[in-house]
């Protein structure tokens, strides 16, 4: 009998060997019937119980592997038109794994040897085949280990990939988390030594008001100036906090993506930004505009930061001239803001965009240095990027990038 | 100590008026024999200290405050450019910042700074420290001469 092993389901789906461990498909390749039944009769006689089928051309070969699988291979050595070797080859076509064992008349040392390399499983003489059923045994326990190590195997690389892709996984969360990370310290470092400024002329000023009136030495004139330093210094906080706080909501806004009209977007923001314009006479211009992937509001905001620098600073007694144009590269809008304002020197063009960090003084331009910090984080969190490039006295143009069409954004919006 | 033979001129950059008028009170108090002359950028502070315009009749300071945080070319960039150019590079800056920050102390005095200050937070004290100043830079160190 066949050892019974009882047969993992798993390694079920690589071949599907008979549940019955009597049972035996044996596909016969020979061309005489006789010798066929003598060898399929020795194998019922060791309690097999043997469902055969005879063949002997390569296309009921490959109509037999087709149609069902099979436990064994006999295959006599030589029939005319289709050798051993031919079959072998159909065999491997095939790609299975089932014991092929050669039967035939009268096979040299070498022939067989041949074939032991090429891949078959053992051969036979059929005027010594005494050993035929106790090889016959081996070879089925010795295919149903190698199925079985198959599929042991498929399993562990299939294990392996799950791992390998979670563990990619969790190498991007551990990415965005440590980026996180730097900007929270970065953030809460800037807001601690931003506010502490002003919150040292505030008490620095509180201070020498308290000393001067206490020794009777305020001057009226000196007492106004003070107390205007405090009030700048609180106003400056206030100003600060409302800004970070607008600068936190912002990088954590949750969006919603959808297909954006920028020049529907620019009507909005120019309303919007409708006094700044009658007062400086600021004239905007922008034509055709592709349509973009994004948030709506988000885009108003980047348009909003960068129209209204544009329009702060001007050059003296000039009016503001800003054109808004776009074209569009690799599934890209690129879109330009072009004004003829101050300009930035080139040694400056990176710093603009880091947060509170300012060109000019608080009198001449007002202003956090928060916009284009923000302008920045909302263009990156639709994929983009943004850049500038200027000519001091002659004017700025802001660059920035948003996808089009279906692109998928990092953050993971599938598009 | 050494009285002070000549009234000092101190070049003071700084960008914030209230910090300003905050030194010159301070200044006052200590009793500082200084003329007080202030440019509110980095890039004023070089013209002043150049004499190019608009601080073509300037005079050459004895002792610079240097506020580090300027808008535009920052502190660093002006001490650097004192420190290269050899008509400026002998006089004294006194570094004034609000940080604490190792990296922002070690930075100037690998500038050569001649020393970093903290700005502190109580009138007080800022008056102690301007009296510091005074006491060590005007009245003990002495300073260079005026180059051209």
């Amino acid at each position: 009998m066949l050892v019974g092993h009882p047969v993992d389901a798993a390694a079920e789906h690589v071949l599907s060997p008979s549940r019955d461990a009597t049972l035996l498909r044996v596909l016969v390749i020979d061309d005489s019937e006789s010798d066929a039944e003598l060898i399929l009769r020795m194998l019922r006689r060791e309690g097999w119980r043997v469902v055969p089928r005879r063949i002997d051309t390569a296309e009921q070969m490959r109509a037999a592997l087709h149609d069902c699988p099979w436990d064994l291979l006999l295959v006599d050595y030589r029939i005319p038109g289709f050798g051993a070797f031919e079959a072998l080859a159909v065999y491997k076509e095939f790609g299975v794994d089932v014991p092929f064992l050669i039967v035939s008349g009268s096979i040299g040392e070498e022939t067989a040897i041949k074939a032991l390399k090429a891949g078959v499983h053992d051969f036979f003489l059929k005027d010594s085949m005494a050993r035929f059923p106790i090889a016959v045994r081996r070879e089925l326990e010795e295919a149903e280990t190698r199925r079985r190590k198959r599929a042991a195997e498929d399993r562990l690389r299939r294990q392996a990939d799950e791992l390998a892709a979670k563990n990619r996984e969790l190498e991007t969360y551990a990415a965005k988390l440590r980026q996180s990370n730097t900007e929270l310290e970065h953030f809460a470092y800037i807001a601690s030594h931003d506010l502490s400024e002003p919150l040292r002329s505030i008490a620095a000023y509180c201070e020498l008001l308290v000393q001067r009136y206490r020794i009777g030495a305020l001057k009226p004139q000196d007492a106004d100036e003070f107390v205007g330093y405090i009030e700048q210094g609180v106003d400056r906080m206030q100003n600060l906090i409302n800004g970070l706080l607008s600068y936190s909501r912002v990088i954590h806004a949750e969006a919603a993506p959808a297909q954006v009209a920028p020049h529907e977007v620019l009507a909005g923001v120019v309303s919007s930004l409708a006094k700044n314009i009658d007062e400086t006479g600021a004239v905007i211009t922008y034509g055709n505009l592709p349509v973009v992937r994004g948030d709506a509001m988000q885009l108003a905001q980047i348009f909003q930061n960068l129209l209204s620098n544009a329009i702060k600073y001007r050059k003296a007694g000039e009016r503001p001239h800003v054109t808004i144009t776009a074209s569009v590269r690799d599934g890209e809008a690129e879109f330009l803001v072009s004004d003829n304002g101050i300009g930035i020197a080139p040694e400056h063009w990176e710093r603009v965009f880091v947060i509170f960090k300012r060109l000019h003084n608080q009198e001449t331009y007002p202003g956090l240095g928060l916009g284009l910090s923000v302008t920045k984080r909302l263009v990156e969190r639709h994929g983009g990027r943004i850049w500038v490039n200027s000519t001091p006295a002659v004017g700025s143009t802001f660059y920035f990038t948003l996808p089009l069409g279906t692109r998928s954004h990092p953050d993971g919006w599938v598009i | 100590m050494l009285p002070a033979t000549r009234i000092v001129e101190l070049l003071l950059i700084e960008d914030s008026a209230a910090d300003v008028r905050l030194t010159q009170e301070a200044l006052g108090e200590a009793g500082a024999d200084v003329n007080i002359h202030v440019v509110p950028d980095g890039a004023a502070a070089l013209q002043f200290l150049r004499h190019q315009p608009p601080y073509v009749d300037a005079v050459r300071p004895d002792l610079i405050l240097l506020d580090l945080n300027l808008p535009g070319i920052d502190g660093r960039e002006v001490l650097k450019q004192v420190r290269h150019d050899k008509s400026l590079a002998r006089i004294p800056v006194l570094v004034l910042s609000s940080s604490t920050a190792p990296e922002d102390v070690n930075g100037a005095y690998d500038l050569c700074a001649n020393c970093y200050l903290t700005k502190p937070l109580h009138f007080n004290e800022y008056i102690r420290l301007f009296r510091d100043i005074d006491q060590f830079w005007l009245r003990t160190a002495r300073l260079p001469e005026r180059g051209t």
